[in-house]
């Protein structure tokens, strides 16, 4: 059923880039950030965290149909 | 003696004599090597009252016990003095190719002291080590210096050079190896300069390194190096360099914009990242020795105003210093900025920092033209950084340059007013380019470390961005960035931590992947140490305690343990808007769990003396018990 899905708009910037090769995923309706993260089986150590509204999302923020969010990793450099 | 040489070459550049200096084996021991070797020689031997660039100012170089064991990471030295910026103990990593070159000639490091009648550089050649004259490179770039070393001295040999603002005494000039490398911070220029010591080049030894376990550490090599290789954070700078990430921190407020007065530009992230470097400037990568990250950018501007030939492209914090700091995304300047500041030899980050300051103060009215000599100061105006306020700087020439030639906190100082406010440092240190609002430990670690505001001498930088875990040592929080919880109890293990890699010269970059017993396995395989964890994390911490102890001497207390008040006035953009720092709490009890003076910021008598430090107890607190 179409109503149980809801689809999130993704960028990822500097290293996530690598490993998001779409620009939208399709999550279960209810979905949270956790969920999406997982979904998308990036590599732990990447310690991803998602952005909506240029705001930090915690992990067990719920998605809503049509969000874009950034994904950035914590990854120190520099 | 095993794995260190146990020479040390005690050189006075006044009597022109060279000696030899031995420590015993259990002082190397109890303090690693490097960084905190270099403190202990330190406390030893210098003057505390002698001026930062005074003849009887001490210039130490140490390597750490791994140096030339062919690891990744493991090709880092460590500079100690007195700097002549803060006036407090100094201390800088350089990575490249000097250290395993001093090591294969035979010698853990050099002890500098007195001033050369002449500019002078020191060569070593094996067991003789001589001061030659320097005339003819005085004056000269760095890249051109080092050339004409390499002509001198042979293809293979390796050099530590000044630039013009080291022999200028600049207080944030900088030394480098191989026109690439670079003992960045506090000045290790001009406390090279002020000995008239234009440069130091070891020539080609390859001596067989003597090493307690030959064949533990080449297994460890073998185990190790595919790990160092394949972390993610290791692909990340092989792919991108160090700002390959640039983009991702600027969403989480951690790239400072305009003199910090913002942390979020997104045209500047996507423009000065990593990804954007390597597709638009990028010729090749290039490493320090036997290193398997090669995290270095080599790259080449073809046109426009800020063409330059190929070579050593900027690391991240230059790329902020001189980018989005200064308000501009036009990368090829960044580079080119990057590359006359190198060449003039000046600490990226305290060049950058200080011009954004003075754009800043500029903007304000509070630097007028009649302190820029009718220079106008605008952000993102890279041509006149370039052709003009760098060089000024570097000579120290004209009004402008005088007074930015003194660092953000000397010049804001000069001016007066509330200008110091708006300086982003600590000590008197300009802070590296990562907004201690967006990761709070950061406020912490950039107080508390010794040096000034800096991210590298302690561990928090990474520990509290989730890019290492050491469940064998205790550290297995997992970080809330935006609050102060558990800072404190990270900053503890993050200063020892932070110690030890100074210390043995790791890259902390290449060791993320490496357990803190892994580095205590390779300490022992190749130095005979015999460390436990829990001796190795006491060396560490040894090591930082000391370091308190020397500053106190040279007249530092708990009040220095602070940064300038733009550091921690809440940001005005970006994710991080609005949310306070709640740094005097952090400190506190990071001061309760170290037993820190709360007025001197001094380790209690007690600790010291079960540090095994009475004789720095005794100095510190005398008479008492």
């Amino acid at each position: 059923m179409a109503g149980d899905f809801i689809t999130i708009g993704v960028a990822g910037k500097g290293p996530v880039r690598k490993y998001i090769s779409r620009n939208k995923a399709v999550v279960p309706s209810g979905s949270t950030v956790s969920t999406l993260i997982a979904g998308l089986r990036l590599p732990a150590e990447l310690r991803v965290i998602c952005m909506r509204d240029g705001k930090r999302m915690p992990p067990t923020a719920k998605l809503n149909d049509g969000d874009s969010v950034i994904m950035i990793s914590m990854v120190a450099g520099g | 003696m095993n794995g260190n040489t146990g020479n040390i070459a005690d050189i006075d550049l006044t009597a022109g004599t060279v000696t030899a200096l031995h420590l015993p084996e259990e002082t190397y021991r109890r303090f690693i090597g490097g960084s905190g070797l270099g403190a202990k020689i330190f406390w030893d031997r210098a003057d505390f009252s002698a001026d930062a660039l005074s003849p009887e100012a001490l210039f130490i170089l140490m390597n750490g016990p791994l140096a030339g064991i062919r690891l990744s990471g493991a090709s880092r030295m460590s500079a100690t003095a007195r700097s002549p910026l803060t006036g407090g103990l100094a201390e800088s990593s350089c990575g490249g190719y000097f250290a395993p070159a001093l090591r294969q000639a035979g010698y853990d490091g050099l002890v500098i002291t007195g001033r050369a009648a002449r500019p002078s550089v020191i060569c070593i050649d094996r067991d003789i080590i001589t001061i030659e004259d320097a005339a003819v490179l005085w004056g000269k770039g760095i890249g051109e210096s080092t050339a004409a070393l390499r002509d001198m001295c042979g293809k293979k040999s390796t050099s530590l050079v000044i630039g013009p603002a080291g022999e200028n005494l600049v207080p944030f000039a900088c030394v480098l190896n191989e026109a690439h490398h670079a003992f960045g911070r506090c000045g290790m220029g001009a406390a090279m300069g002020s000995k008239n010591l234009k440069a130091i080049v070891v020539k080609d030894a390859k001596r067989e390194l003597s090493l307690a376990d030959p064949d533990r550490v080449k297994a460890l090599i073998k185990e190790l190096t595919p790990r160092i290789r394949e972390h993610l954070i290791s692909q990340v700078l092989h792919d991108f360099g160090s700002s390959g990430n640039l983009e991702g921190h600027m969403y989480s407020g951690d790239v400072p914009v305009k003199n910090w007065t913002s942390n979020f530009d997104e045209e500047m992230g996507n423009a000065l990242t990593g990804s954007t470097l390597s597709e638009r400037f990028l010729k090749k990568t290039a490493t320090c020795a036997y290193c398997a990250v090669a995290c270095k950018r080599i790259v080449q501007v073809d046109e426009g105003p800020f063409a330059i030939p190929e070579g050593p492209g900027p690391e991240y914090e230059t790329v902020v210093s001189f980018g989005s700091l200064l308000g501009t995304s036009d990368l090829a300047a960044v580079c080119k900025a990057g590359r006359v500041c190198n060449d003039l030899g000046m600490d990226t980050i305290s060049a950058g920092a200080t011009i954004a300051w003075a754009m800043e103060a500029y903007e304000r009215g509070d630097l007028t033209d009649e302190h820029t000599g009718g220079m106008a100061l605008r952000w993102g105006d890279m041509e006149r950084v370039v052709d003009s306020i760098l060089p000024m700087m570097s000579s120290r020439s004209g009004k402008l340059g005088e007074l930015l030639s003194k660092g953000s906190a000397g010049a804001a100082r000069a001016i007066g007013g509330s200008s110091i406010d708006y300086t982003a440092q600590g000590k008197g240190l300009e802070a590296p380019m990562h907004d201690p609002r967006g990761c709070h430990g950061h406020a912490l670690a950039y107080a508390v470390s010794t040096r000034g505001a800096c991210h590298v001498q302690t561990a928090m930088h990474f520990m509290e961005t989730g890019a290492c875990n050491y469940p064998e040592i205790g550290f297995e929080f997992d970080l809330e960035a935006l609050t102060g919880d558990k800072k404190p109890e990270t900053m503890v293990l993050a200063a020892a931590i932070g110690c030890i890699e100074n210390s043995a010269c790791l890259c902390q970059y290449a060791d993320r992947s490496l357990t803190m017993q892994e580095i205590a396995d390779l300490i022992n395989a190749a130095a005979g140490y015999g460390y436990d964890l829990r001796e190795m994390m006491d060396a560490g911490m040894r090591g930082y305690d000391l370091k308190r102890c020397i500053n106190y001497r040279l007249g530092f207390t708990a009040a220095d343990d602070a940064l300038s008040p733009r550091l921690l006035e809440p940001a005005r953009d970006g994710d991080t808007a609005g949310i306070e720092v709640h740094f005097e709490e952090m400190k506190k009890k990071f001061y309760c769990l170290m037993e820190l003076d709360p007025v001197k910021g001094v380790p209690s008598r007690r600790r010291l003396v079960a540090e095994g430090l009475s004789e720095e107890a005794e100095r510190i607190w005398p008479g008492t018990s």
